[in-house]
């Protein structure tokens, strides 16, 4: 067994990945988090994610100066090189997911304060389906696994889906009574949010697409975001 | 390499001692010439005399002394230093086999956090056989872990933290982060874990449970007591009423019972949700027998059921028998229902497949589809497409509107719920289906289009020994 001290702390291209997947970690976490408040109305969990998405920002701030430092001073090949600017690019999609969690946390307290309606466990199946397949993306780039990649790419109709639906509940809801119309307002949002969240998975499998194979992910990706068309007639 | 180091050590002393013979001789042969050159000793033989009695007591005790002498106390000095490596060895050995032994997920991580050991429980908690010498950040998600262990690196004493992995089963554990080595400079930190996901289960199960319970029974609670009000009362003299209303309690008492069997089904399933079961189950010859068993009620109801094998005759996979066999009865219950609803009116049919890989899919362009796809479970698992058995129940009736979709597979969620109630659904057999779905690894994916029927399909994760002969 090598003694611990002979490595010396990763640092380069190695230290990059590790980051990360420390970043990625912590915005899974976040996510979850946010969810579980807002399913469990717990403000004080809330509270918290809202304070750590500082977390979030600092690591993808020091990703990305340390992407830079790497390009300037190693000579990279080009699969160095590809894996850099995916670094980058997921860093700044990390980022993303972060601040949506952050944003949900954020609607908790005012959504708390609501008579809770039916269009709230939705959003929290929705919820968990967006961040499986935010875990399932992780996953897939952690251990290289491309056809994991190509399939979040391909399962992101499910969560529009569950988003259209969900905003045809949340009018009807407001239409049937207008009391509610603030819970299903920032519930709409929320569950926007989680759509978004869904959105950035298929990107984040973009990038792994690109990194694993060299080539954009191209093709019909199925898309069903149909809210901006929504009506209901009364 | 005892035999070795004794050897070399006596060729060693050989060597030395021939050479010190040789010049003992040499010396002595030199000493006596001069004194035979001088004249001092008159004859010429004594020195040659001397000089051969001389050589010849020293052949003799070169002879005598055995080389051994030499080797011996060496000898024993290496003895004592392999046997207290040997010592060292067993003691090493013994404390890797309690850490392979141990039941529960272990990880030793060196101060830059990259895993140097983890036991075979650690593998099968995050589902990896190789894990020595990654990064412990790409090995479990799980950054408050990941801060304790750069805690403790830094000096702190043990840690104890909760966490969460998120997935299709969520997973409830405790990590001890402990400092092994010097605790202010530990140069090594053991990570143990401990599921909990059994304790928080049963806590869940229990809110739910009685949550359910309390919501579901409700409703008709309170209709068999208005009928037994009004059978005291004013239907006390009227035989024909008393009749009517007898039966209507006894369909609701019967809707009770069903609904709490269903409930302790569904709790019994989700308390071992995160245990993937161990035995191999033929799918083929499983789902036969259960089709055979229910033929002649679902005939009654005018359905004809269709078992088409879409491969070889035998499709092992890894599952629990009496949980496949009431997922698929669910799923067949359904579509015997759902067949009925549609504006054929001949018999209606329902389709039965089991097969190896992607399962057809709905026919129609139309068809919407939610749950997981194939190729998601896979990558889940990070085998290939032929690594999944599965079992798909289509049925030809009036199909699923889109918007109804989504929500299927949750409790008490029904699409109509005046014909659900009529035909005797609790609302929970597509919950049911999932959660042992979610049990065995594998998905349910659903398809419908309305007007074209739907298509339920279970994915399940083949036996390892049929994986392998379909590679």
């Amino acid at each position: 067994m090598a003694s611990p001290f002979s490595r010396k702390a990763p640092n380069g291209l190695a230290g990059l990945t590790i980051e990360i997947s420390q970043m990625g970690a912590l915005t899974e976490a976040q996510l979850n988090d946010a969810l579980n408040a807002f399913e469990r109305r717990d403000i004080a969990l809330a509270q918290k994610v809202r304070k750590n998405d500082e977390r979030i920002d600092e690591l993808h701030l020091q990703i990305e100066q340390n992407a830079v430092s790497i390009l300037q001073s190693e000579r990279t090949d080009a699969s160095a090189l590809r894996e850099i600017l995916t670094t980058i690019k997921i860093a700044a999609e990390l980022e993303r997911v972060g601040d949506l969690a952050k944003n949900i946390a954020k609607r908790t307290p005012v959504i708390s304060a609501t008579p809770e309606i039916h269009v709230v466990s939705g959003v929290v199946r929705m919820g968990r389906r967006s961040l499986l397949q935010f875990s399932d993306v992780l996953d897939a780039y952690g251990s290289k696994n491309l056809m994991q990649a190509e399939a979040v790419w391909n399962a992101d109709d499910e969560i529009d889906e569950m988003n259209n639906v969900l905003f045809q509940d949340a009018l009807r809801a407001m239409m049937a009574d207008p009391a509610l119309v603030t819970a299903c307002t920032h519930l709409a949002f929320v569950a926007k949010n989680f759509e978004r969240v869904g959105d950035h998975a298929t990107n984040i499998a973009e990038c792994v697409y690109f990194l694993l194979t060299g080539d954009q992910l191209v093709g019909d990706r199925p898309k069903g975001d149909e809210t901006p068309t929504t009506a209901v007639s009364i | 390499m005892k035999e070795t180091t004794s050897s070399i050590i006596r060729k060693a002393a050989q060597r030395v001692r021939t050479r010190d013979y040789l010049w003992a001789n040499a010396i002595a042969a030199g000493i006596l010439l001069v004194i035979g050159v001088s004249g001092f000793v008159k004859a010429w033989w004594l020195p040659v005399l001397a000089w051969c009695c001389f050589a010849a007591a020293l052949l003799v005790r070169f002879r005598v002394s055995a080389s051994r002498a030499w080797a011996e106390p060496v000898e024993q000095v290496f003895d004592t230093e392999i046997g207290a490596q040997k010592a060292e060895i067993e003691a090493l050995k013994l404390a890797h086999g309690i850490v392979e032994a141990m039941p529960e997920p272990l990880f030793i991580l060196d101060v830059h956090g990259f895993i140097e050991n983890a036991n075979p429980a650690a593998r099968e908690f995050v589902t990896s056989n190789e894990l020595e010498h990654r990064h412990f950040t790409s090995v479990l998600r799980a950054p408050i872990v990941y801060d304790a262990v750069n805690e403790v690196v830094d000096g702190k004493a043990t840690r104890v933290v909760d966490f969460t992995i998120t997935g299709s089963v969520d997973r409830y554990c405790k990590a001890f982060v402990t400092p092994l080595g010097e605790a202010s400079r530990p140069d090594r930190v053991l990570v143990y874990l401990r599921d909990l996901t059994r304790e928080r289960r049963i806590e869940k199960m229990r809110v739910d449970f009685i949550a359910s319970a309390s919501h579901e029974l409700r409703t008709p609670l309170a209709s068999v007591l208005g009928f037994i009000e009004t059978l005291k009362g004013h239907a006390k003299s009227d035989p024909e009423a008393q009749e009517k209303f007898l039966g209507i309690m006894q369909a609701q008492a019967e809707r009770m019972q069903r609904l709490v069997s269903d409930l302790m089904s569904l709790s019994k399933i989700e308390l071992h949700e995160h245990v993937r079961p161990r035995d191999t189950v033929d799918l083929c010859e499983a789902t036969n027998e259960l089709i055979e068993s229910v033929k002649p009620i679902t005939e009654q109801s005018n359905t004809s059921i269709e078992f088409f094998c879409d491969c070889g005759p035998v499709v092992n996979i890894v599952a629990d028998r009496d949980q496949i066999l009431q997922a698929v009865q669910n799923l067949i219950d359904n579509a015997t229902k759902y067949a009925a609803s549609g504006d054929r009116t001949d018999t209606s049919r329902v389709e039965v497949r089991v097969g190896v890989g992607e399962a057809p899919g709905h026919p129609s362009k139309d068809a919407c589809r939610i749950g997981d796809t194939l190729p998601q479970l896979v990558g889940r698992q990070d085998g290939n497409l032929d690594a999944f058995g599965y079992v798909q129940v289509r049925d030809y009736g009036a199909g699923i509107p889109r918007h109804n979709l989504p929500r299927l597979t949750e409790r008490f969620y029904r699409v109509n719920v005046e014909q659900s109630r009529r035909t005797g659904g609790t609302g929970l057999g597509l919950a049911i289906v999932k959660h042992i779905m979610n049990r065995h690894g594998g998905g349910l994916s659903i398809e419908s289009a309305e007007g074209e029927g739907t298509s339920f399909t279970c994915y399940f994760p083949m036996a390892e020994s049929q994986a392998q002969a379909a590679e």
